[in-house]
Order: C-alpha cells, then sequence, then structure tokens
C-alpha cells in the first residue's frame, strides 16, 4: 500500500524572488503598484533594480544629508587631536576621525550608486545647498565636549542607525550594519573620557557639566520636530523605521539613567519620565535655532564648510593625478 | 538563458568604476560581500579596500573585482522553480509517526537515551556484542 503522506509535499512552498517591477514591459503604473507592494510590506531593493524616481529621491537625499554629516562631523573633533591629553586619547580621536571619513566615503558610494556623482554631492555641500546634521555646527571648547560629542552626539546618531539596518534600501542596510559596528567603538570612547573625567578633580567635573550644559540643546533637536507617521514619505517607504520622536524617546531612556548616575544635571527642569507609560517629557526644543542651524547660520557653519572648500582644493591635483594616469594608460 | 552582467547604473565620473571588495573575516570562514569602492585601476582599487575595510583587524582577506566583470543570474524560473523540493532537504522527511507504527509492528520501545545519529532523528545504534 502506497502512504499517501509520503507523497504530499511536506513543507510549505517558499515564497518565491520574483521582481515584477523589473519586467520592461509592464507599464509604469503596475510596475510602482507592484515596487510599493514590495517594500511597504517589507522587502528590500538592490541597486540593480529598476526604481520609481520618488523612491530613488527620497533614498538618495537621505543617504547623501547622511553622507555629508559624517564628511562635516569629523572637524568639531578634529580640531582636538593635537590636544589629546594622552598619546592614547590621540590615537583613539585619530582613528574615530578617520572611520567617520571612511563613513562618508562608504555612503557617499551608494549615493553614487543611486545616480548623483560625487562632485555634484560635494558642491551642492559646500554651496550650502544640501545639509548635515545640526550638531557639527557648533564649536568645540573643551575637551569635554569631546567626551560628550563622542558618547551622546553618536549615541544619539546610533539611535537612528540601529533602525537603519533595516531599511529598504539593501545597500544602504548592509552599510549601515558596518557602520554601527564602528559607533559602537566611539560610543566607548567618549563615555570613556566622560567618566575619567567625572572621577577626576572639581574643575574636570566641572569641564564636562558645562559642556553638557551646551550640548543638551542640540541634543534634543538633533533627532528633528515631531511628524506625522502617515505623511512621512520615508517611513511609508522604509527608507527609516522609526519617527523623530520615537528615536529621541529611546536615547533619553538610555542616556539620562547613564548621566545622572555619574552625578550630572541635565540642563532642562522640566526633564521627567512618567513612570507608567515611561515616556519623557521635557521643555520644548528650540525649532527655531535647528532651522537656523542646518541651513548655515550656526556659530560654526560658514567656518567648517570653507574649510572643507579649501581642502578640497588642495587635494584636487590628487584626483586630477590619478585620473590622468587612467587616460594616459587607457 | 544567459546569466546577464550586473545592471550598473552609470559611471559617476569618467574614469573611475566601482569594484565590489568581498571580506574574510579570518581564516578559514567564507568570503561575505563587505561594499564597493570606486577607483580608476584595480591597483588603486585594491588600496582603497584595504583602508575601508581592512583598517581594523576585520579581514585576513579582500578580494576586489571589477563590478562590471560580475555575471548575475536572478532568474527564479531558474534558482526558485515553482515546484516542491522538500525531497531535497532534511526537514522534508517527519518520520515521527511512522516510526511510532514501526515501533508498534516490532514490539519495541523508543530508546531512552537518544545517540548521536546523523539524521537528525536520534535513532538506534546495534549494540557492540563482546
Amino acid at each position: 500500500m502506497t502512504d499517501p503522506l509520503a507523497l504530499d509535499p511536506v513543507l510549505p512552498p517558499r515564497q518565491r524572488s520574483e521582481r515584477p517591477w523589473n519586467e520592461e514591459d509592464l507599464s509604469h503604473d503596475e510596475r510602482f503598484a507592484h515596487f510599493e507592494a514590495h517594500v511597504t510590506a517589507g522587502g528590500k531593493i538592490e541597486a540593480t533594480d529598476w526604481m520609481p524616481d520618488e523612491y530613488r529621491s527620497a533614498v538618495l537625499r537621505f543617504v547623501e544629508m547622511h553622507a555629508n554629516s559624517e564628511l562635516m562631523g569629523v572637524l568639531p573633533e578634529r580640531e582636538w587631536i593635537m590636544r589629546a591629553p594622552t598619546l592614547r586619547r590621540k590615537l583613539a580621536l585619530t582613528a574615530k576621525v578617520q572611520d567617520e571619513v571612511g563613513h562618508a566615503q562608504l555612503l557617499y558610494r551608494v549615493a553614487e550608486d543611486l545616480g548623483k556623482p560625487r562632485e555634484s554631492m560635494l558642491d551642492d555641500l559646500i554651496a550650502g545647498r544640501t545639509k548635515f546634521h545640526n550638531v557639527f555646527h557648533y564649536p568645540t571648547r573643551s575637551w569635554g565636549d569631546i567626551g560628550i560629542i563622542a558618547w551622546l552626539v553618536d549615541a544619539a546618531a546610533i539611535v537612528a542607525q540601529q533602525a537603519l539596518r533595516d531599511s529598504s534600501y539593501g545597500p544602504y542596510a548592509r552599510t549601515m550594519q558596518k557602520i554601527c559596528w564602528e559607533e559602537s567603538v566611539h560610543i566607548m570612547h567618549g563615555r570613556d573620557v566622560v567618566v575619567t573625567l567625572m572621577t577626576g578633580s572639581a574643575s574636570q567635573r566641572e569641564l564636562v557639566q558645562e559642556a553638557l550644559n551646551r550640548w543638551w540643546g542640540p541634543l534634543m533637536q538633533m533627532h528633528g520636530p515631531r511628524g506625522d507617521r502617515e505623511k512621512d514619505r520615508d517611513l511609508h517607504w522604509r527608507i527609516k523605521a522609526k519617527t523623530s520622536e520615537e528615536l529621541r524617546q529611546e536615547f533619553l531612556t538610555i542616556y539620562v539613567p547613564r548621566l545622572w548616575e555619574l552625578g550630572l544635571t541635565i540642563p532642562d527642569p522640566d526633564l521627567r519620565q512618567d513612570e507608567s507609560t515611561g515616556t519623557w517629557s521635557y521643555t520644548e526644543p528650540s525649532w527655531d535655532e535647528l532651522r537656523s542651524v542646518v541651513t548655515g547660520h550656526g556659530p560654526k557653519s560658514q567656518e567648517r564648510l570653507e574649510f572643507r572648500r579649501l581642502n578640497r582644493e588642495e587635494t584636487r591635483w590628487v584626483r586630477d593625478t590619478i585620473l590622468s594616469l587612467r587616460a594616459v594608460a587607457a | 538563458m544567459a546569466p546577464r552582467r550586473a545592471a550598473a547604473p552609470a559611471p559617476p565620473r569618467p574614469g573611475l568604476e566601482p569594484y565590489e571588495v568581498f571580506q574574510q573575516a579570518k581564516d578559514g570562514d567564507p568570503m561575505r560581500h563587505g561594499g564597493n569602492v570606486l577607483a580608476p585601476d584595480r591597483e588603486l582599487a585594491v588600496h582603497y579596500a584595504r583602508e575601508l575595510f581592512g583598517r581594523r583587524n576585520e579581514s585576513t582577506r579582500l578580494w576586489v573585482v571589477r563590478r562590471a566583470d560580475i555575471a548575475v543570474l536572478e532568474d527564479p524560473d531558474l534558482l526558485d522553480p515553482p515546484l516542491d523540493r522538500s525531497f531535497k532537504k532534511p526537514g522534508g522527511y517527519v518520520l515521527r509517526d511512522k516510526l511510532a507504527a514501526a515501533r508498534a509492528r516490532a514490539g519495541t520501545e523508543k530508546p531512552a537515551a537518544r545517540a548521536a545519529g546523523h539524521d537528525r532523528t536520534g535513532g538506534r545504534r546495534p549494540k557492540a556484542t563482546s
């Protein structure tokens, strides 16, 4: 007797990885609908996929802003490499600056594959046509700032970046895995700087408190104003996974207790956590300041952009040499 | 169907082209795709890959490949045909009820200790006779 069970498929059929939006004989609307259904259901998109302009430009804008922030973000820290208090701190800070420039390189590659040449991205950055994160428009006044930046600015960034490891755009999501891994080292370095200062003299502790007082406002603004989840196109396309307010709440939940643990005072008398819901309330951050700063009116915006422009001019001969060598060889 | 070449977007700058980078974390590990770099030639692509993917002892080996040299096959009709392939996988064989029936027929008990087998069912090995 034949066992009917032996003939039945016992594993459920696997979902085939059909990519119908790549079918050139479908109409644009049909391809768009297939694409949107795939992405909103959690599917991934690769650089070689067809994609609607709306998606391509949204991913490009997001990644370009991120790349700009990595590139500009090294400038405040770079100012302290020569002033680092010990050789080990100097090595760590140099490595961090190198990492962040490396992140910019990786991210500009992701953006380039979406169709915008790197030269245009650098032109736009230097001309102020594209933005970078608000926190990199401020001066660094003391070694305490270096601890606060490496610990808390990187922590606020990694809260956002961890959520980006699930981005619908595959090349970006994979790049974020590498970046998050490196950022976790930066956070440990920053926390070590802060904790070391907090175990030191009264004036060292004051240095950290004074830096925290200046950085708290920009940190609270960093993720941006609360937005409407339904209207956010980046959420719709799953380029990012969380709203500004979700990221800020997550940041507060992890880092406020760690700041209190060190005996630091957070300069916001209205900061408190609702014990039943876990939600933090806080003084409304200055969104006017955020808008003004990211549009190039921060205390260091123009100086740092000018540094980038000068740096690009000074290194132009390297790029020209490499490209002309290639032309000779061809 | 001939494998198609990677559909690369237009090169961003004349004279430069993308190279894909694969990295091996430690000896014996598989080569995993790490990312890509833009370079004018293979030699500079390797230097660039070293800076971005081998800076902190995270790789014992890098493979740097011109993207245009990668042949891509992603046709689901070839790779993922809509047929039941469960007979090719260990999970495609469900023995529990049949084993119980076989034991009932043979009048034996389920072995107490699970000896290590290679078929993921536990199974019983003949005892060595002394």
